[in-house]
C-alpha cells in the first residue's frame, strides 16, 4: 500500500540490516584483519546481536507498527516480542560457545556468522507478513543450521545429525512450498492481509487452500518438532554440538511458533477445519514428548524429548486461541510468548550446564557424566537443579507461571479437555526432570572428583543468567508479562 | 497510640538479636560477659514494652469508656498491608487496644520482665544461655500478638507461636529423651485442641464472613454477637454454641482442661523460669483470654456456658486430688496452676468474664511467685525436686521462704493476699448463676479447702518438717535428668541462697502477691470497672451475700491449712502423713498418686492401640494400596516409554515415512468437513 519510500522500507528492517552487515565484516575481518583472535569475533558478534536487541526495543518502546515492503513485512508486537526473544537466544548462545568451541577444537569464526545469520531467518518468520517471506525466513534459518549441527567436523555423530536434519529437513520444506502453492492457487494471494480478507468473505472454504494449509502445519510443524514430524530431534539434539543444540532448541521453535501463531490468526475464520488436527497433533506431542523423556538415558536427548513436549503445551495455546473471547484469545498468544521465555531461558540453561561442564576429553551428555555432579561442581549441579524445575512446572520458576498461563488460557476458552491432558502428562514430566536433580544430588560420582570445568566464565555468566531469569520471571511474572501484553 | 507496634516489636527485634547474634557475642566477649549483656538485652526490651504499655494505658485511660476500643497497626510506622486478602476474606496485621488486651500486656510484660530478670540469674551456668533468651523473647512476641490482636486469626498465629515456645522450651534441655518426650506430648495434646480452634476460626468466617473482633465500622464478628445478627440475619444459639464450643476445645488444649492437661505437668520438664513464665503466668492462661475475648458470642449459648464452668470447676477439683499427693514440687504447683486454670474458666462459665481474668492477673502473680519460688528451692537444694528429701529451709533461705509464704497464703484464699478477692469473686459469681449455681459453688469451695491443705503440705515439707537431708551430700549427684542441670561448682555445695537478680523477682512478686487483689474489692471493684468495655455483660441473679461469701472463702481457706498444719506437726520427723504399709493399701491414695491413672490409660489407648491403628494404615493402605496404585502407573509409563522408543529407528527413511503418514494424516483431517458434506 504505501510502500513507495525504500528508505522507509529499509529503516523497518534496520536490526536484521544490521545483522547481515555485521555477518559480513566478522565473516571477512576473521579471515583477513583479526586472524586467530576468535574472541573479537565472538565480542563483535554479540555486540551486534545487542545493537540489534536495542533498535528492536527502540521499537517497541515507540510502538509503532508499520509495515514495509508492500505488506509483506509486519513489525508488529507479535513479530517485535518474538524477535527479542530470538535475540536473546542468540546472545546467549553467542557466550555459550566462546569457550566450548575452542575446548572441543572446533573454533572456527563461520560458527559466528552462521548463527547470526540463523537469527535473521528466524527473525524474518517472526515478521513475515506474506507466505514467500516466511519461508524464505525457514531456509535462511534452516541452512545456518544444519550446516551448525555438522559443525563438529571430526565426530561421526556430529556428520549424521547434520546429514539427516538436512534431508528431512528438505523433505519438510517441500511440503511446505506445496502448501504455500496451494494456498496461493486457493485464495490468489502470498499476503496474510490479502488472505484473511479473502477468507472472510468466503462462504464455504476451497479445498485446495485447506490441503495447503494442512501442508503450512506439516513445514511448521517439523520446525517445531511435534509429533509426528520430530522424529529427527533427538538425533539432531544428541549429535550436534551442545552448544549449536542450545541455540538451535531455542531458535528454531522461536521462529516456528510466530509463524503459526501468525498463520493460524490469519485462518481462524477456517478453524473448524483445522482445528481438530491441531488438537490431535497437541495431545500426540505432550503424551508421547514426555512419555518417551522417561526412559532416555543421555541428557541430551531427554532434553530433546523434553523440548518436543514443550511444543506441546505451545500448541494447546495455539488451539487456545480459537474462541470467541477476546480475552481468552489474548490470554492464550500471551500465555504462548511467556512460555517461549520461559522455555528459551531453562532449555538453554539446561544445555548449558552441560556446555560449561564440557572440556576439551570429555563432553557432558550421559547421565552418567552427571552422576554425583552436586559433589563435584556444586554450582552448576544447583542451577541445573532450578532448569530442572522450571521445566518440571515447579514454583516459583518460570516454566510454572507459564505452564499456569496456558492451563488457565485453554480453560477459559473452553478447551478443559486439552487442559487435563497437559496437567496429567506435567506430573509424568516431572519424573524424568527430577532424575536429573537424583543423579546430580543423590548418587555417587562415577568419575574422579579432579576434572575441572574448563569453560570459564561467558558460558557460566550466560547461565547464570537463565538461572536468574527463570527465578525472577517466576517470583514477579508481572515483569514479563507486561512485555508480551503487547500484543493486545 | 502510635507506638503500639513496639510492644510486641521490641521483643521481637530481641528475639532476632539472640538469635543470629548471641553465639558470637558469647564466643566475643566472654562467657560471663557475653551472658550478662544477652541477659540484660532480653531482660531489657520486655520492660521496655512495658513501659509503652504503660504510656498506652495513659493514653486510654484519658478516653471515655466507649472508646476505650482503639485499632492500631503492629507494623511499622503504622502501615497497612493485608496479611491475607482473598475473596472477601481480608485480614490485617491490627492490633486492638482495649482494657482486655492492654491488662494482658501488662501481665505478660511485666511478670514476663520480672521472670526473664530471674532466668538471669537462674540459667547463668548454663551453656546454652543464648539460645533460652532467644525463645523466651520469641514468646513475648508470640503472646503479645495473641493478645493484641484484632481477629481470630492473627490470634490464632501468636496461639501457634506461643505453642511452639512451649515446645521449644519443655525440651530446652533436649539431651535428655524425657525432656523431648514432654516437648512432644505438649504440642500433640495441643493439637488436639487446635483442631477445635480452627476449625472454630472457619465456623466464623462461615457464620459471620470476619475474622475481626471488632472493627471501626461495627462490622467485626463480636460487634455483630453484641447484637445479635449474622450478615444474613439472626444470630442462631446453634451457630454460636457450635463455634463456643469449638474455641472451647482449643481452649482446653492450651489451658490444660480436662481431658486435655496431662500435658502440662510433663511440660515442668522446662527450666522453672518456662514453667514461671509460660507454664503458669501467661500462656496457659491463654485459653481464658480468648474465651473472655469472644464473651459476647459466647453469651448467647447458655449450653456452652454450662460446659465451660462444669470442665472448669470439675478440673479445679480433680487436679486439685491430684496435687494433693505428689512428691515433685513442681509437680505439685503444676497441679494447682491446672486447678486454678479451672476456676478461672469457672468464672467464664458463669458470665463472669471480668472475674475470671482477675483470677489470670492475681494467679500470674502468685504462681509465677511459686515457681520461681521453687526453683529457688530448687537451686539451694542443687538441683533436688523431691520434697520428700527437703525440710527446714525455713532459716536456710529466708527470702525465698518470706517470699513463698505471701504466695502460699494467696493460693489459699486468706484476705487480704491477691488470691483471696478475685477467687471469692468467681465463687461468688458462681452462686449468681442461673444453673446450678449452688452446686457449681459447693465444688468450687470445696476445692478450695483441698487448695489449702496441698499448699500447706507443700510449706510443711519443704520449709518446717526437719531436713532429711545431708549438706555434703547436695550437689555431690548434682542432677538426675530432672531440673536445674546447671552444673554447680564448689562453692555452691550444701544449701544456699540465690542470688540478687533472682531475689529481687522474688520480692517484686510477693509484693504483688500482697496487695494486687486489692484492686478487685467487693464495692469498689476498679477492676471489674477497667474491664467492663472489653467484656460481655451477663446479667447473674442475686446469689450469696457477699459478706457470707467472704467469709465462708476464709474459713475454708483456713481450716484447710489448719488441718494440714496440725497434721504434718505430728510428723516433724518424717515429714509424711501416711505410713509406707498405709501407703500400699489405701486406694484413694494411690489412684491420686498415679494420677487417676489416666496418662496409663491415654497411653495405652492413644499410643500404644493408636500405633496399632496407624502401623495399620501405613503398612496396609498407604505401602500395599496407594504406593502399588502409583508404581503400577510408573511401571506402565515405564514400559509403554520402552515401547515406543523403538520406533526411534535411526533410520532417515523410517522417520520420513512416519512424516509421510502424518502428512496424510494431517491432510484428511483438515478435508474431513467436506468428505462429510461430500456423502451427505
Amino acid at each position: 500500500m504505501n510502500g513507495v519510500n525504500i528508505s522507509e522500507d529499509l529503516y523497518q528492517i534496520l536490526p536484521l540490516i544490521v545483522l547481515w552487515g555485521a555477518a559480513c565484516v566478522i565473516l571477512m575481518g576473521d579471515v583477513i584483519l583479526w586472524k586467530r583472535s576468535r574472541g573479537i569475533t565472538a565480542f563483535l558478534s554479540l555486540a551486534s546481536c545487542l545493537v540489534a536487541m536495542w533498535l528492536v526495543l527502540q521499537r517497541v518502546v515507540s510502538g509503532d507498527n508499520t509495515s514495509a515492503f508492500h505488506d509483506s513485512i509486519l513489525n508488529d508486537p507479535l513479530a517485535l516480542i518474538t524477535t527479542i526473544a530470538l535475540l536473546v537466544t542468540a546472545s546467549l548462545s553467542i557466550l555459550l560457545a566462546w569457550s566450548y568451541l575452542k575446548n572441543r577444537g572446533m573454533n572456527h569464526g563461520e560458527y559466528y556468522v552462521l548463527l547470526i545469520l540463523s537469527v535473521t531467518g528466524a527473525m524474518l518468520m517472526a515478521s513475515a507478513n506474506d507466505l514467500i517471506i516466511l519461508f524464505i525466513g525457514l531456509e535462511i534459518l534452516s541452512f545456518s543450521l544444519y550446516i551448525l549441527a555438522g559443525f563438529s567436523r571430526n565426530e561421526v555423530k556430529s556428520q549424521e545429525s547434520s546429514l539427516k536434519y538436512f534431508l528431512l529437513g528438505a523433505f519438510a520444506s517441500a511440503f511446505l512450498l506445496y502448501g504455500i502453492a496451494m494456498i496461493y492457487g486457493g485464495t490468489g494471494s502470498i499476503n496474510f492481509d490479502v488472505i484473511a480478507k479473502e477468507i472472510q468473505g468466503a462462504t464455504a472454504p476451497n479445498p485446495m487452500l485447506m490441503i495447503g494449509i494442512a501442508l503450512l502445519l506439516v513445514g511448521l510443524g517439523f520446525k517445531a518438532a511435534v509429533i509426528p514430524f520430530h522424529q529427527w530431534t533427538p538425533d539432531v539434539y544428541e549429535g550436534a554440538p551442545t552448544s549449536v543444540t542450545a541455540y538451535m532448541a531455542g531458535a528454531a521453535k522461536i521462529g516456528a511458533f510466530a509463524a503459526i501463531l501468525r498463520v493460524f490468526n490469519t485462518l481462524m475464520p477456517f478453524h473448524e477445519f483445522w482445528v481438530p488436527a491441531i488438537y490431535i497433533i497437541a495431545v500426540l506431542t505432550m503424551v508421547f514428548g514426555n512419555l518417551l523423556a522417561i526412559t532416555q538415558t543421555n541428557v541430551k536427548r531427554m532434553l530433546a524429548y523434553s523440548s518436543i513436549a514443550h511444543a506441546g503445551y505451545l500448541l494447546v495455546a495455539v488451539v487456545s486461541m480459537v474462541t470467541s473471547n477476546v480475552t481468552a484469545h489474548d490470554q492464550a498468544i500471551e500465555g504462548a510468548l511467556f512460555y517461549l521465555f520461559a522455555y528459551i531461558f531453562m532449555t538453554i540453561g539446561a544445555f548449558g550446564v552441560l556446555v560449561y561442564l564440557s572440556s576439551h576429553d570429555k563432553d557432558y551428555q550421559t547421565f552418567d557424566d552427571i552422576r554425583g555432579l552436586a559433589r563435584r561442581h556444586p554450582l552448576p549441579a544447583y542451577l541445573m537443579m532450578f532448569f530442572m524445575l522450571s521445566l518440571g512446572g515447579i514454583p516459583p520458576t518460570m516454566g510454572f507461571v507459564g505452564k499456569w498461563l496456558i492451563f488457565i488460557a485453554a480453560i477459559h476458552s473452553g478447551q478443559v479437555g486439552l487442559a487435563i491432558v497437559m496437567a496429567l502428562v506435567s506430573v509424568a514430566a516431572v519424573y524424568y526432570y527430577l532424575k536429573v536433580v537424583w543423579m546430580m544430588c543423590f548418587e555417587a560420582p562415577t568419575k574422579a572428583p579432579s576434572d575441572i570445568p574448563a569453560n570459564g566464565f561467558p558460558a557460566l555468566l550466560s547461565v547464570t543468567f537463565c538461572a536468574i531469569a527463570t527465578v525472577i520471571f517466576g517470583v514477579l511474572p508481572d515483569l514479563m508479562i507486561n512485555i508480551t501484553g503487547l500484543i493486545r | 497510640m502510635s507506638l503500639v507496634w513496639l510492644i510486641p516489636g521490641l521483643p521481637l527485634i530481641g528475639f532476632l538479636f539472640h538469635a543470629f547474634l548471641g553465639k558470637s557475642i558469647v564466643k566475643s566477649m566472654g562467657d560471663a560477659n557475653g551472658k550478662k549483656t544477652i541477659g540484660a538485652i532480653a531482660t531489657g526490651v520486655v520492660f521496655a514494652s512495658l513501659l509503652i504499655s504503660v504510656m498506652v494505658f495513659m493514653d486510654l485511660m484519658k478516653l471515655a469508656p466507649m472508646d476505650q476500643r482503639q485499632y492500631v497497626s503492629l507494623l511499622p510506622g503504622g502501615a497497612r498491608i493485608p496479611w491475607i486478602s482473598i475473596g472477601s476474606l481480608h485480614v490485617y496485621y491490627m492490633g486492638i487496644i482495649d482494657p482486655l488486651s492492654l491488662l494482658m500486656c501488662f501481665i505478660v510484660t511485666g511478670v514476663g520482665g520480672v521472670i526473664h530478670l530471674y532466668a538471669t540469674g537462674y540459667m547463668a551456668d548454663d551453656k546454652d544461655y543464648p539460645r533460652f533468651f532467644t525463645y523466651f523473647n520469641l514468646f513475648i512476641f508470640f503472646m503479645l500478638m495473641l493478645v493484641l490482636s484484632e481477629n481470630i486469626l492473627l490470634m490464632f498465629v501468636g496461639w501457634e507461636g506461643v505453642g511452639l515456645c512451649s515446645y521449644l522450651l519443655i525440651s530446652f534441655w533436649f539431651e535428655d529423651v524425657e525432656n523431648s518426650k514432654a516437648g512432644n506430648k505438649a504440642f500433640i495434646v495441643n493439637r488436639i485442641g487446635d483442631l477445635g480452634f480452627s476449625i472454630g476460626v472457619m465456623t466464623i468466617f462461615a457464620v459471620f464472613g470476619t475474622l475481626s473482633f471488632y472493627t471501626p465500622q461495627g462490622t467485626g464478628f463480636l460487634d455483630m454477637a453484641a447484637k445479635g445478627i449474622t450478615p444474613h440475619g439472626m444470630l442462631s444459639v446453634g451457630a454460636a454454641t457450635l463455634i463456643a464450643l469449638l474455641l472451647f476445645m482449643g481452649a482446653c488444649g492450651k489451658s490444660a482442661q480436662f481431658p486435655l492437661y496431662v500435658w502440662l505437668p510433663d511440660a515442668m520438664a522446662g527450666p522453672t523460669p518456662v514453667s514461671a513464665l509460660i507454664h503458669a503466668a501467661t500462656m496457659v492462661t491463654a485459653g481464658v483470654v480468648m474465651i473472655t475475648r469472644v464473651s459476647p458470642l459466647i453469651v448467647h449459648s447458655p449450653i456452652a456456658m454450662m460446659v465451660i464452668a462444669c470442665v472448669g470447676v470439675f478440673t479445679a477439683f480433680y487436679a486439685a486430688t491430684i496435687a494433693m499427693t505428689q512428691n515433685d514440687i513442681k509437680k505439685v504447683l503444676a497441679y494447682s496452676t491446672v486447678s486454678q486454670l479451672g476456676y478461672m474458666f469457672l468464672g467464664c462459665g458463669v458470665g463472669a468474664f471480668a472475674a475470671g481474668m482477675f483470677h489470670v492477673t492475681t494467679h500470674a502473680f502468685f504462681k509465677g511467685l511459686l515457681f520461681l519460688g521453687a526453683g529457688s528451692v530448687i537451686h539451694a537444694m542443687s538441683g533436688e525436686q523431691d520434697m520428700r528429701k527437703m525440710g527446714g529451709l525455713k532459716d536456710r533461705i529466708p527470702v525465698t521462704f518470706w517470699t513463698m509464704v505471701c504466695a502460699w497464703l494467696a493460693i489459699s484464699g486468706i484476705p487480704p493476699f491477691a488470691g483471696f478477692w478475685s477467687k471469692d469473686e468467681i465463687l461468688g459469681s458462681a452462686t449468681g448463676f442461673p444453673q446450678y449455681g449452688m452446686a457449681l459453688y459447693a465444688v468450687g469451695m470445696f476445692t478450695a479447702l483441698m487448695t489449702a491443705f496441698y499448699m500447706t503440705r507443700l510449706m510443711m515439707k519443704t520449709f518446717w518438717t526437719k531436713p532429711r537431708y545431708k549438706d555434703e551430700e547436695l550437689g555431690a549427684h548434682s542432677s538426675h535428668g530432672s531440673d536445674d542441670s546447671h552444673s554447680h561448682d564448689a562453692k555452691h555445695h550444701g544449701v544456699h541462697e540465690s542470688p540478687p537478680s533472682m531475689l529481687i523477682s522474688l520480692v517484686i512478686l510477693a509484693i504483688l502477691s500482697v496487695i494486687g487483689g486489692l484492686v478487685g474489692i467487693p464495692g469498689h471493684n476498679l477492676f471489674d470497672k477497667f474491664l467492663a468495655p472489653s467484656v460481655a455483660p451477663y446479667p447473674l441473679k442475686d446469689g450469696m451475700p457477699v459478706p457470707i461469701g467472704m467469709l465462708l472463702g476464709t474459713a475454708f481457706g483456713a481450716v484447710g491449712i489448719a488441718v494440714c498444719v496440725v497434721m504434718y506437726n505430728r510428723r516433724q520427723e518424717t515429714g509424711d502423713l501416711l505410713s509406707p504399709k498405709e501407703k500400699a493399701s489405701n486406694a484413694l491414695y494411690k489412684g491420686s498418686l498415679n494420677l487417676w491413672y489416666v496418662d496409663a490409660a491415654y497411653y495405652k489407648f492413644f499410643v500404644t492401640e493408636g500405633g496399632k491403628v496407624a502401623e495399620f494404615i501405613w503398612q496396609g493402605i498407604d505401602r500395599a494400596l496407594i504406593d502399588g496404585i502409583v508404581n503400577f502407573v510408573a511401571g506402565l509409563l515405564g514400559f509403554l516409554s520402552e515401547l515406543f522408543r523403538r520406533f526411534q529407528t535411526g533410520y532417515i527413511r523410517a522417520y520420513a515415512f512416519m512424516m509421510l503418514a502424518g502428512v496424510v494424516a494431517v491432510v484428511i483431517s483438515v478435508l474431513w468437513p467436506f468428505l462429510r458434506h461430500l456423502h451427505i
